[in-house]
């Protein structure tokens, strides 16, 4: 090796011929990008604990309910990050906020539970980073599971029939079939009902609100103060509506 | 090392270099693993391009196939994807890269058979993690699907390819190393530290919250912009100077672009507005600006060396694929690097502060572009600058590369030479139209969707068009492809292998 470093006008060529040097040059490399990507978020973000909320003293974020980390499954298994995103950008960067999609932006707490933490990329449909908010009310989200051409006319998404099973009524109808009326009603005598893997969706999806303050996310309403736990499900528009859901324990 | 100076040689020199070997014996010994990882990345190229235009009619009729959850959305597009990237990019660039290797090291390739026992064994983890997908095991991570399960096949066979490789290069006669060997050196490297701590930190033992999100961030970014672009990279920069017959305009150029694409390439996978500290998204941002460096240094490169070609050398019909190749990869980059873009935060005209000074002369350069993340931000936009790099760029110079290799290890010419002509024709002309219609589509989805007034669904409906355009472009991706596929086929089965390929009973074969 100094043999070859003692050649000073064909140094630098000689030193790329050594494959050991280039080696360890892009080890080096490899390794830095490592230290400031990987290592240092672990440091900083890997032992995150959760937080307090500012007025009530709440803790936050509380772990989803066991049927809603099935459907947490479910959204992984079928890919649903493909198509909509899980994160309401600050004020300012984007129309996240005007279009009710937050009240507030999202931020590393509102994850602290999640395995995986489907962000998600593109938004061929709408953020559901707040769609348990926004929809609180299970059978829309079944409707719109089964086809969401009926609530939500010329949409992409695909129906997912498949999270349901067409049976015949014997006795009683159930009471978690679908309300289906014109071409998608099934014939007479059968009904619609949710698979178990559609029910724990929903219930994931109504578990999806990420609207209390925090610290580093206070809730932005000019002239009022934040007023408590009970009053945080604030539309874009400022008129406070109380959601009694979200009243005593911070769910999200 | 102080008895280096005694012995002379070196005795690095002594333990490593063999006697140089002709051409024709280390095709002969590259034949079989080289051939089989080949043929085994087209068919997953043929695979996912027919998933992919599965995917693509799904965008804008979501109603197609969508009874079984096999076929939904969600999952075949991440299993043509992943079909994409770890079936047809990785076996592809990793052959090919072991016949350059072994070319540029006058060696010959270095237990060929075990190197094609991991090329199988690899092929059936790419197997395990498309049935995986589709089965509805995808790992969570877009750029990350691999299932679990897959993982351990694919990270054992990669380490037993990349091993084999690298004591190519360890025992080869010629001393010099040339770019693509650098190139090489640093994908074959690169790809296991960044999956191994992606696999571990992200699917085994999941860091916490967005940790997580931000290393998957990173491995993606990382396997774009160090693994598949050193790969292809690695194959320009030999067939370039090959095919025009000039010698590489300056190694010194090189080299300096080599070293800027590894400082900065694998700091990035964070964007501005990730729930994660905005710290990471400023360094991915400014990292992803220095690509700029690497870009232009191998940009001027290549030209510099293009520039005088075809005075003796009648122009060869593998030369289009890598100047489609090399300007997609150009092309890719710089819309990549545009679509990170952000106006600083506050810039004063008032202050006389240099630094602010400095902060305004850029904000005015990039006054035009300062809003572009906002508007490119999740829309099709970024998937368009993958499909370029991906389709533009890697998949042509390999297949460029597979035309050129695949004779000389067979020893068996092209069954179709027109075929090849309308591969290009219809790649060429794919990739440009989905990359076109995405990133265009992006654009207009994202002015739309950061329009409150217009309602979201409007959004989509504006996008609808752009993705039928798109459909097209993956529909003669596919028609390229299978072109492709076909010859490799007939090639396959037309030749006489015992010709080809001796290297099991006989090593040295005829001289």
């Amino acid at each position: 090796m100094f043999r070859v470093l003692s050649v000073p006008d064909k140094s630098r060529r000689a030193i790329m011929n050594q494959g050991p040097l280039v080696f360890l040059g892009v080890y080096l490399a490899m390794a830095l990008s490592w230290l400031g990507m990987v290592f240092v978020p672990e440091m900083q973000l890997g032992r995150m604990q959760e937080t307090t909320v500012p007025p009530a003293g709440g803790r936050y974020p509380a772990p989803r309910s066991g049927l809603a980390q099935e459907g947490r499954d479910v959204y992984r298994a079928n890919g649903c990050y493909y198509c909509h995103t899980q994160q309401v950008r600050a004020r300012g960067f984007g129309a996240d906020f005007e279009r009710g999609w937050g009240a507030r932006h999202s931020v590393a707490p509102d994850f602290l539970y999640d395995r995986p933490v489907m962000l998600g990329n593109v938004r061929v449909g709408p953020d559901l980073a707040n769609i348990g908010v926004r929809q609180p009310n299970a059978a829309t989200h079944l409707l719109h599971l089964y086809d969401p051409q009926m609530t939500a006319p010329g949409s992409t998404m695909p129906p997912y029939r498949f999270l349901f099973e067409k049976r015949k009524i014997s006795g009683s109808p159930s009471p978690e079939a679908l309300k289906l009326s014109g071409e998608s009603a099934p014939e007479p005598g059968f009904e619609v009902v949710p698979k178990p893997d559609a029910l724990a969706l929903v219930a994931y999806l109504q578990s999806l609100r990420a609207d209390l303050p925090l610290f580093e996310a206070p809730l932005p309403l000019p002239g009022k103060k934040p007023g408590g736990a009970g009053t945080t499900n604030q539309p874009p528009d400022g008129t406070p509506t109380t959601n009694p859901a979200s009243g005593t324990t911070p769910v999200k | 090392m102080p008895n280096m100076n005694v012995q002379a040689p070196a005795p690095e020199t002594v333990s490593t270099a063999r006697a140089p070997i002709s051409p024709r014996e280390i095709n002969r010994s590259c034949c079989l693993p080289v051939t089989v990882l080949l043929a085994s990345s087209v068919g997953w190229l043929v695979v996912a391009s027919v998933l992919g235009l599965i995917s693509a009619i799904k965008l804008h009729a979501p109603g197609l196939l969508s009874g079984t959850a096999w076929l939904t959305y969600g999952r075949v597009y991440p299993a043509y994807s992943f079909a994409l990237i770890y079936g047809f990019a990785a076996p592809a660039g990793l052959g090919l890269g072991l016949w350059i290797l072994a070319r540029l090291s006058r060696a010959a390739a270095f237990g060929p058979i075990a190197t094609m026992i991991a090329g199988l064994f690899w092929n059936f983890g790419v197997l395990v993690g498309t049935l995986g997908i589709l089965s509805g095991a995808g790992a969570g991570y877009e750029g990350l699907e691999v299932p679990g399960f897959a993982s351990p096949i694919l990270l054992a066979s990669y380490l037993a390819l990349a091993l084999f490789a690298i004591l190519t290069l360890h025992f080869r006669s010629e001393r010099e190393l040339y770019v693509s060997q650098w190139y090489l050196l640093m994908a074959l490297f690169w790809f296991p530290w960044i999956f191994t701590t992606a696999e571990m930190l992200v699917v085994y033992f999941p860091s916490r919250g967005v940790v997580q999100a931000v290393i998957a961030g990173w491995f993606v970014h990382n396997l774009y912009w160090i693994w598949m672009a050193s790969l292809g990279l690695a194959a320009v920069f030999y067939f370039l100077p090959k095919l025009t017959g000039q010698p590489l305009h300056s190694r010194g150029l090189a080299m300096f672009g080599f070293w800027s694409l590894a400082c900065f390439g694998g700091w990035g996978g964070v964007q501005g507005g990730t729930p994660a500290p905005s710290w990471l998204a400023s360094v991915s941002g400014a990292a992803g600006i220095m690509m700029l460096v690497p870009l232009l240094a191998v940009a001027v490169n290549w030209h510099m060396t293009m520039k005088g070609k075809d005075q003796k050398l009648a122009p060869s019909p593998f030369l289009p694929f890598f100047k489609f190749g090399a300007f997609c990869f150009i092309l890719a980059s710089l819309l990549q690097i545009v679509g990170l873009l952000r106006a600083p935060a506050s810039v004063s005209g008032h202050s006389h502060d240099l630094s602010e000074t400095v902060q305004s002369t850029f904000a005015l350069a990039f006054g035009l572009l300062g809003q572009f993340a906002e508007v490119a931000r999740f829309t099709h936009y970024g998937n368009g600058v993958s499909s370029l790099f991906l389709f533009g760029f890697f998949a042509m110079v390999a297949a460029g590369g597979i035309y050129y290799a695949v004779p000389k290890l067979t020893q068996c010419e092209w069954p179709a030479p027109e075929l090849m002509k309308w591969h290009f024709r219809c790649a060429a002309a794919g990739a440009a139209l989905l990359a076109a219609s995405l990133i265009i589509g992006g654009i207009r989805q994202g002015a739309a969707m950061n329009n409150p007034s217009l309602a979201f669904l409007e959004t989509v409906r504006s996008t609808v068009p752009f993705l039928g355009l798109g459909t097209l472009g993956m529909l003669l991706l596919l028609v390229g492809n299978c072109a492709l596929g076909i010859n490799f086929a007939r090639l396959l089965l037309n030749c006489r292998c015992s010709e080809c390929c001796p290297s099991p009973t006989n090593p040295g074969g005829r001289s």
